[in-house]
């Protein structure tokens, strides 16, 4: 790979050709094949049914009608099925169909939001589809089973997998993101791949504060990398009181996702693929060559020091260069951009049915291209999600199954080349870039990188003694871009379900999932990139790892009723085990080829293996039992009561098993009769209590792991018997043990009122809830008398209080327009209670915005988690007048430029004491509109999603220890003479407390709206009603297409938290999100 | 009805499974072994032990060794180190900085180190003591009786440094995450004794003297017997007591160290000066001809590792490097004067360290006249051999003009000269030499340990001489012993024998007697500080007056002569009652169950230069 960039046209098309688009193709080619052979057989079945169909034709008459709304306007897509079969058609454009049925046959007329009818079959039937105005009809996944929506009585949101689809994300996460309030989603980085945080209700604790996914009823599934056409819809449970019956796990809320089922009487092909390309719309803008060096010089000169020889440290020909304006200096992130970097993904589904059996399956195919990189060798990624779900009957009497049995599998398999580090200052490419001086060429004028060598050729000398003369993009390739990442990850279980009466559903449902990985990647021998940084011998490392997990659901569900008291009584266990698998990972030097491609252990030295590691997975079992009761009166009063008991390997036998209650009320008042007020043609109150547990800490704290350190470490060892040349070995326990540790409790409260309007054209839905946890897990500080490491404790207590609410605007002004409107907010309080540490604070990392730099957040009682904290400023000196004048405390002997500092403790003095709260990364309010509208089969559709109240921590460059950093132009607004800037102080060519203390110079106001999504599409099927399909719909997409934001980095929807998930919007050069146009087709046969 | 009587007892039923299901939710632990079933053989009953003993070590004995504090802290040295830190004499009884206590200065660590080390180590026994009834695996009873033994003693060990450093500390026996308060002193002194008493009666009477026996740095029944007897003295005489709690009566302690002198196999080496590295033969071999012709003149011969005289000790290697410090015997590191300006071949056989501990003039001036003052039993002796022999005595060279001397304190001309540094304050000329950096010359000035063992020098991580000490840090001598039977019996046979190693005419039993002869027999092991405290009792005089005597001399800092400053330790050391800082880390994190020792508020801080 040496000669890549020696001939970048030769490299480029053998890539283009070898690897990229041949794979493209091929998947493509793939694809396609399958749909033309598979989905010729899934039309062929239930419609043509082969021979039975000749040899029945006698008996058979046609029945031939036209299906109408109530506007009297024809129902296209309708679905006819004759009863008991599997024999059906949809009606066409003008709502006729002609279906060959057994004489006296009935059909089951039905579609979407329409209710259903029943007809005895003749040759010219005239039917009328009433809307299904009962849309509260709906039903909502509640976890072990399914509920009215309008009997619930927690607080739950349900996106359609229509919804999420449409807004052509490649992480399902990112398209609930605008679409569920009280689920505050933030992007972990724009670089492909990544995922989001979650956070349902605010932030209840400092350790793992994901929710809880379950998956096709499987608990604890993983929704990383599951396509968004697999979805048919998320259920999210906010409230404690419908989380509980996932008890232990559910304190952060779960999210039940449900995959697309076959269904009856529906037999359909659907593709959905986009093309699309991605470009970063705001970078810093760093300064050029000229503008640093004046900066640089600046510095040195209110310091009392001489400009800078520039000719000293720069090649004649570079500086006459810059000096006449002819080179500007190099913009190392933009050397580093991707422009139009492709994303695109193709899905097939098929769906097929009959009354007995119902099959989906689902294919997609997804890559995208990263919009940074090594500029020879651009990271990116490519996965395959296949999914298969089937359900058979049986056994059936009547209308009834007494055993159906089916199964859920989805796959995914994942490739990622190269990556981008976007981690802490020192493992973070964008940082890296803005940093480098743009005095520096990244290549040399044949292509080739511009190394040490080349420098020393050159006489380029400038920052050398840092080592900031190394080329960080020669770096990027040769220290972490060659390597190579696939997982595979299955996610699948059987279940079984036994109606031996009427509405006593017994079910039993296995689920297996496994994981694998593996990596290798290929560090090559280098030339020296600055004096002391070249590799000798090439490195290979390779690791894998495997690990799989099952689950096993038994439930017992009855529904019964005693006059107008309807029950719905549900118990059930379960059973978990994971810690199956295994890892091993190697590193060796000394290839005996020189590139990635060959880049395996066994073609290294024996001798030169550098680490090795094989380690099992750990262990964890759970075991629960649960029961739920549903009870309403005449669907007017309802009451639920969830009782869940837990037991988790992760405590020591006796504080095993949590007891999680929950109870909530619900009373439709419209079905009062003295109800009067038309307007509101639906109003449900609700109320809700309920604990929930989180047990997510690592095993085992009831036990002292005893040490020896591998024996070669020193820690315990001890030289008996004058052995000059040893020890022997000691053990010691790691650390303490807390044998009374337990689950983290949460406790909410939610009030909750649901209502329609306008002949349900306006639905509200609003709650308010209180969330308090108390017992977080935690390692507290401890004292040393103790004697060892800390173990986890219960310690510490947080309260999230907020209100949410969701209207929507529904009309269909007549046949051709419609539209919608959609809007919702949550607002959040985060507030800690108790902290266990006796200082009463929990400290964040030091060193996170600069080497040096003390910690920038941390906790305390009173103030949310992860505050930002350090020193307030109060403005600039901007004279030696107000220097002596000033009463205020001052620290040192301040010059002209300086900052004034607030002394926030009032003790005369500015010291540590006075650091305070400069900041909050929570958002206050969360929003998101959504509005679309259809007009003769053109649809417009926007959406948005905003954040606002919360600040960020934004720090490009190391002022404290590297002064010679490159700057943003930002600098521009520094004080450099009386009345330049009240507000960001002189510069200083060596560490300056102005700087180099963590102040609200570094904290921005990080309000944003994002339009998130617009998309404008048209239904070809409007312009052809010949075409032999359903819908064929075309559509240009564009995401990020706008962001409204005062911030001043590239992204203002940072999930970054420098390691604690307890804190984020930390900027140290977050890889921003890409805005991308994008085309695609959604064809329905 | 019945069948919501039905779900009932089925909801009911499998609850009732749920407590059995335990089994299922059994994990193990494959990676490592954990409290549940640790020890499960007698190797790692071995290693346990062994993990124990790895805490004695001194990381470096400025963070972590009450040895450092109390040699500092008494009359046998001033402070030394560099200007202003609170290494000086007056400095380290009050403070300039509470920091340097606190471990967040720049430099000095002091009190958290030694207080973190002995609470790991007593966490480390509290969790072999359960694990050793525990454990099934045991060859014979002996076998677990040494191992709990050597735990005991060990905890006894931890708590005794911790009680005399800081008087009340946390009595803790459990190895749950609970926050206690300060037991008293007599509940501390409560656990030690039984501990003790416990070691004695468990551990087998074997003795591990002789260099070669790979249990050398084990305790011993013997070495527990002599803890007791220190433990003893320093309880009934600090704090005027009669016994120690739990009934140890003194006849008790005095049958045990009768049982120490006439059976642990100890003996006193012929002549003490034997037992110091400075004597060893590596020194004086080389090709160069460089000698130390005070161990040459009078005829030393080095005792070895582990000599007869030792009961108790830490032990070293060779293995050290900068980040495992604690192989090599860090306190000579640190006793060494400071390397700044030194002149190697002027001052051989001494290396360099950092400079921690003059002796003080006034030490030396009355151990001289104590010793012209005794009968020799050889009419030709005329003086206590041990002065010179513990004292390396210079002429203090100018570092800033060549050849000019700044004291001259040399008490023979056997000794080499010193150029000071220019750094360095409290310098007097005089140096301890038990613990001290000693080189050898193969070549170049290496550690004599390097040069002893080249086989193994030739493959260590660090060819430091700072990091090359590898004689014993002795914590419990024969001599000592000796002294305190005598104490204890108050007759002269201990005394007696020990006086006439060094050439003393035998004298009748006094505490006086004994007095001087613990003074100058035990110089600079870390013995001194505590028998002043000890002979002090609660009204502290006895060792305040001793204090106070240094000052009125004239000392070196950076290289220009000065009076030593005038200083009251006798109503500071009243103030504190003699117990240092607690460090401020363990209040802050008692749950308010831990509260400062006196004397260490705002008006302890020093003001003074």
């Amino acid at each position: 790979m040496g000669t890549i960039a020696n001939s970048p046209e030769h490299f480029n098309l053998n890539y283009f050709l070898g690897m990229k688009k041949n794979k493209t193709f091929f998947l493509v080619s793939m694809l396609i094949l399958t749909v033309s052979f598979s989905g010729r057989a899934a039309i062929a079945n239930p419609t043509v049914g082969g021979s039975s169909i000749m040899e029945t034709a006698q008996q058979n008459i046609t029945a031939k009608g036209t299906v109408t709304d109530a506007l009297g306007e024809p129902v296209i897509g309708a679905s006819v099925l004759e009863k008991g079969t599997s024999n059906g058609v949809v009606t066409d454009l003008n709502g006729k169909f002609t279906l060959s049925v057994k004489n006296g046959a009935i059909l089951v007329i039905s579609f979407i939001g329409y209710k259903s009818q029943e007809m005895k079959a003749t040759s010219n039937l005239k039917i009328t589809l009433t809307e299904d105005s009962e849309l509260l009809e709906e039903v909502v996944v509640v976890g072990y089973g399914v509920q009215k929506k309008k009997l619930v009585t927690g607080a739950t949101v349900q996106v359609k997998g229509e919804d999420i689809v449409k807004l052509n994300t490649p992480n399902v996460l990112g398209a609930l993101q605008s679409q569920a309030p009280g689920v505050e989603i933030t992007q972990v980085s724009g670089f492909v791949g990544d995922g989001y945080k979650v956070n349902i209700r605010g932030l209840g604790t400092n350790g793992n504060s994901s929710p809880l996914y379950v998956v096709d009823g499987v608990v604890g599934g993983s929704i990383d990398g599951l396509s968004p056409n697999d979805i048919a819809s998320m259920d999210v449970l906010k409230d404690a009181a419908s989380a509980a019956i996932y008890g232990a796990r559910a304190a952060n809320g779960v999210i039940l996702v449900t995959t697309k089922k076959g269904k009856a009487g529906v037999s359909e092909i659907t593709y959905d693929g986009y093309y699309g390309i991605q470009n970063l719309y705001k970078i810093p803008t760093v300064l050029t060559a000229q503008e640093y060096m004046y900066i640089q010089d600046e510095s040195r000169v209110i310091n009392g020091f001489a400009p800078n020889n520039w000719a000293s440290f720069l090649p004649d020909r570079d500086l006459n260069a810059i000096n006449e304006g002819t080179w500007k200096g190099t913009n190392w992130l933009k050397e580093i951009l991707n422009k139009n970097a492709v994303t695109q993904s193709h899905s097939l589904n098929f769906t097929t049915g009959t009354d007995r059996s119902t099959t989906s399956i689902g294919v997609t195919y997804m890559s995208q291209e990263a919009t940074m990189g090594v500029p020879s060798a651009i990271p990116h990624m490519d996965r395959i999600n296949a999914r298969i779900n089937t359900e058979q009957s049986f056994f059936k009497k009547g209308n009834f199954d007494i055993l159906k049995i089916g199964e859920t599998m989805k796959y995914k398999f994942q490739t990622m080349d190269g990556t981008v580090p976007r981690d802490d200052i020192y493992w973070n490419t964008i940082h890296n870039m803005l940093v480098m001086s743009p005095l520096m060429h990244p290549y040399k004028t044949n292509g080739s990188y511009y190394l040490y060598a080349d420098q020393e050729t050159d006489g380029y000398s400038w920052d050398v003694s840092n080592n900031a003369n190394k080329n960080p993009i020669a770096n990027m390739d040769y220290n972490g871009n060659q390597n190579q990442s696939k997982s595979h990850y299955l996610q699948s279980s059987v279940y079984a379900e036994i109606q031996p009466i009427k509405k006593l559903r017994i079910r039993s449902q296995f689920g297996y999932m496994m994981s694998a990985s593996t990596y290798r990647s290929y560090v090559p021998a280098y030339e020296h990139l600055t004096s002391t940084l070249y590799a000798e011998k090439d490195r290979v490392s390779q690791s894998s790892s495997m690990s799989y997990r099952w689950t096993l659901d038994n439930t017992v569900n009855y529904i019964f009723d005693i006059g107008k008291h309807n029950f719905d009584v549900m118990v059930g266990q379960s059973l978990e085990k994971s810690g199956y698998g295994l890892s091993m990972s190697a590193a060796s030097a000394g290839s005996s080829y020189t590139d990635f491609e060959h880049a395996y252990l066994s073609n290294t030295q024996k001798d030169g293996i550098q680490s090795l590691s094989g380690t099992p997975d750990t262990q964890n079992a759970n075991s629960s039992f649960f029961g739920r009761v549903n009870y309403n009166y005449d669907e007017k009063y309802m009451a639920s009561v969830i009782l869940r008991a837990d037991g988790s390997s992760i405590f020591p036998r006796g504080n095993r098993w949590g007891y999680f209650p929950s109870f909530s009320a619900g009373w439709v008042i419209s079905q009062e009769e003295f109800w009067n007020v038309r307007t509101i043609n639906f109003l449900k109150l609700r109320v809700s209590y309920g604990q929930n547990g989180n047990n997510r800490i690592s095993a085992n704290q009831h036990l002292a792991l005893i040490t020896t350190d591998g024996g070669t470490s020193r820690y315990g060892n001890y030289p008996f018997g004058n052995n000059m040349a040893g020890a022997e070995v000691g053990a010691y326990p790691m650390r303490l043990t807390n044998p009374d540790i337990k689950w983290e409790t949460q406790t909410m409260i939610d009030v909750g009122i649901d209502a329609r309007l306008l002949q349900d054209r306006l639905s509200v839905e609003m709650d308010a809830y209180q969330r308090s946890t108390v017992d977080w897990l935690t390692t507290p500080a401890i004292p040393s008398y103790w004697g060892s490491g800390a173990a986890y404790v219960n310690g510490g207590n947080v309260k999230n209080t907020g209100f949410e609410a969701i209207l929507r605007w529904n009309d269909n002004i007549n046949k051709d327009l419609s539209y919608n409107v959609s809007w919702n907010i949550s607002i959040n309080k985060n507030e800690v209670t108790k902290l266990s540490t006796s200082d009463g604070v929990m400290h964040g990392s030091s060193g996170v915005l600069w080497g040096t730099a003390d910690e920038c957040y941390r906790m305390e009682v009173g103030e949310p988690m992860g505050f930002f904290y350090g020193y307030k400023t109060a403005g600039v000196f901007q004279n030696q007048e107000q220097i002596d004048n000033y009463q205020g405390a001052k620290l040192g002997t301040p010059q002209p430029g300086d900052l004034i500092w607030v002394d926030d403790d009032g003790d005369g003095k500015i010291t540590a004491a006075d650091r305070t709260k400069i900041g909050n990364p929570h958002p206050d309010v969360t929003t998101g509109f959504s509005f679309s509208i259809n007009y003769k089969g053109i649809d417009l559709s926007v959406n948005t999603y905003g954040a606002f109240g919360q600040q960020i921590m934004k720090s490009y460059r190391d002022y404290a220890s590297s002064p010679l950093n490159n700057f943003t132009t930002d600098v521009f607004k520094r004080w450099h003479g009386e009345g330049t800037s009240n507000k960001f102080p002189r510069l200083s060519n060596s560490t300056h407390t102005n700087y180099s203390y963590v102040s609200d110079l570094y904290v921005e106001n990080g309000d944003y709206l994002k339009i998130k999504n617009v998309t404008l599409g048209y239904n070809l099927k409007y312009l052809f009603p010949k075409l032999p399909v359903k819908q064929a719909k075309i559509y240009v997409t564009a995401q990020n297409l706008f962001t409204i934001t005062g911030y001043s980095g590239m992204d203002p929807e940072i999930g970054y938290s420098a390691g604690d998930s307890w804190t984020k919007g930390i900027d140290l050069g977050f890889y921003p999100s890409a805005r991308t146009y994008m085309m695609g087709v959604n064809i329905n046969f | 009805m019945d069948t919501m009587k039905k779900i009932e007892f089925l909801f009911l039923a499998t609850l009732f499974a749920a407590t059995a299901c335990d089994d299922f939710l059994d994990t193990d632990v494959l990676t490592s072994k954990s409290s549940e079933n640790y020890p499960s053989t007698l190797e790692e009953a071995d290693q346990m032990l062994t993990g124990i003993y790895s805490q004695l070590l001194f990381q470096d004995p400025e963070v972590s060794s009450q040895y450092f504090m109390a040699t500092l802290a008494g009359d046998e040295c001033l402070g030394g180190s560099i200007i202003g830190s609170n290494c000086m004499a007056a400095n380290l009884m009050k403070y300039t900085d509470l920091n340097k206590f606190n471990g967040y200065g720049e430099s000095g660590n002091w009190v958290p180190g030694v207080w973190q080390r002995n609470y790991k180590i007593i966490y480390r026994a509290n969790v072999a003591l359960q694990a050793y009834e525990n454990f099934t695996g045991w060859t014979s009873a002996t076998e677990k009786n040494r191992h709990l033994g050597e735990t005991y003693f060990l905890r006894a060990y931890a708590f005794n440094e911790l009680v005399q450093m800081f008087g009340p500390v946390p009595l803790r026996t459990s190895t749950d995450m609970n926050y206690i308060p300060r037991a008293s002193v007599e509940e501390v002194y409560g656990l030690i004794a039984s501990d003790l008493k416990n070691a004695i009666e468990l551990l087998p009477a074997q003795n591990y003297v002789g260099a070669s026996n790979s249990m050398a740095g084990h305790a011993t029944k013997y070495a527990a017997e002599a803890m007791m007897a220190r433990v003893f003295l320093f309880y009934t005489g600090r704090y005027a007591q009669t016994e120690l709690p739990g009934s140890i009566s003194k006849q008790q302690v005095i049958s045990w160290i009768d049982d120490c002198v006439n059976n642990s196999g100890n003996r006193l080496v012929s002549d003490q000066r034997n037992i110091w590295s400075y004597t060893n033969a590596v020194t004086e071999k080389n090709e160069k001809g460089y000698r130390y012709n005070y161990a040459v003149n009078n005829g030393l011969q080095w005792e070895g590792l582990n000599c007869d005289e030792t009961l108790f000790a830490n032990k070293h290697n060779l293995q050290s490097d900068w980040t495992y410090t604690w192989w090599c015997n860090t306190v000579a590191q640190f006793f060494s004067p400071s390397g700044d300006d030194i002149d190697k071949e002027q001052s051989y056989p001494f290396g360099q360290g950092w400079g921690a501990g003059p002796v003080s003039p006034a030490f030396v001036n009355e151990w001289k006249e104590w010793s012209d003052n005794q009968n020799y039993i050889n009419a030709d002796q005329t003086e206590d051999p041990r002065l010179t022999g513990s004292v390396w005595s210079v002429r203090a060279m100018d570092p800033n003009n060549k050849g000019n001397v700044l004291i001259d304190a040399k008490l023979t001309p056997d000794e080499p000269d010193y150029t000071v540094s220019k750094r360095y304050c409290e310098q007097t000329g005089y140096y301890e030499k038990k613990y001290i950096n000693v080189l050898a010359y193969d070549g170049s000035f290496r550690s004599f340990g390097l040069v002893m063992y080249p086989d193994i020098a030739s493959s260590v991580a660090s060819q430091s001489q700072s990091l090359s000490n590898i004689a014993d840090f002795i914590t419990i001598r024969f001599a000592d012993v000796l002294l305190m039977q005598s104490e204890l019996k108050e007759d002269a046979e201990g005394l007696n024998k020990v006086r006439a190693r060094s050439g003393l005419a035998p004298v009748a039993y006094s505490l006086k007697a004994i007095q001087d002869e613990r003074r100058y027999e035990l110089a600079f092991e870390g013995i001194r500080w505590y028998d002043l405290l000890r002979w002090s009792g609660p009204s502290l005089d006895f060792a305040g007056q001793a204090l106070n005597k240094q000052k009125g001399f004239q000392i070196i800092n950076e290289a220009v002569v000065k009076q030593m400053p005038d200083f009251d330790y006798a109503v500071r050391l009243k103030e504190t009652q003699g117990y240092w800082y607690i460090p401020q880390n363990e209040i802050d994190l008692s749950n308010g169950l831990i509260e400062q020792n006196p004397g260490w508020g705002a008006e302890g801080l020093y003001t003074g230069k």
